[in-house]
């Protein structure tokens, strides 16, 4: 079995309705499974993150004025680019040599950066988080999010969701 | 064996080691198989 691919226009699909800013790099992509994601991937990124030197520390974690949001949520969207290039090392010159083929030849993996807004009563802020399109329970392509702060996996509000206004690929 | 020694005595890994630990292998999805109907 191959990995399964998605393309721009089945990943906008699978997005709250709206959004202004949507941006894709890729032609198509491949998706990671929940459970590596979660897990062993998340586990991984933050490796990397405490080898860089970006260490977690007390309640704001991971977070630093000058390493917030949407730098942690850049390096998570990096990092899983960089397993899925690592993965798949072969060039076409290669694979074409070698008769051997990489696992997929998808350019980028499911993993996006969003912009949302969280309003309290009083304040409005703006934050960064991950979204990844990956299989879930019902056996649907799904979004989820993912707060690249420690957290792993999050709920977003339906307001949360409604207020998203960037969306990278 | 010389290395194999001072690996262990001051814990030091290869190069491929950091990189396998900081690198996992991903899991992806996979496109679901064609359902056969054998009845």
């Amino acid at each position: 079995m191959k990995p399964q691919t998605i393309k721009q226009a089945d990943i906008k699909k699978l997005l709250p309705e709206g959004i202004k800013n949507v941006f894709f790099s890729d032609a198509d992509y491949a998706m990671f499974n929940e459970t590596f994601l979660i897990q062993k991937g998340f586990q991984g990124f933050k490796k990397w993150l405490k080898f860089s030197g970006i260490e977690s520390v007390g309640q704001k974690r991971y977070w630093k004025r000058n390493y917030d949001c949407d730098n942690l949520a850049n390096a998570f969207k990096t990092y899983m680019n960089l397993l899925h290039a690592k993965a798949n090392p072969l060039s076409f010159t290669e694979s074409f040599k070698t008769g051997k083929a990489n696992e997929t030849t998808a350019q980028g993996v499911a993993i996006g950066v969003i912009y949302f807004e969280i309003k309290g009563k009083k304040t409005s802020s703006h934050h960064a988080i991950n979204i990844a399109i990956t299989r879930g329970l019902r056996n649907q392509l799904v979004p989820i999010f993912i707060e690249p702060n420690a957290a792993g996996k999050i709920k977003l509000t339906k307001k949360e969701r409604e207020s998203i206004w960037y969306v990278n690929f | 064996m010389v290395r194999k020694l001072l690996k262990k005595l001051f814990k030091f890994k290869e190069e491929k080691e950091i990189q396998e630990e900081l690198f996992p292998k991903p899991v992806y999805v996979y496109a679901e198989a064609p359902i056969i109907d054998e009845s």
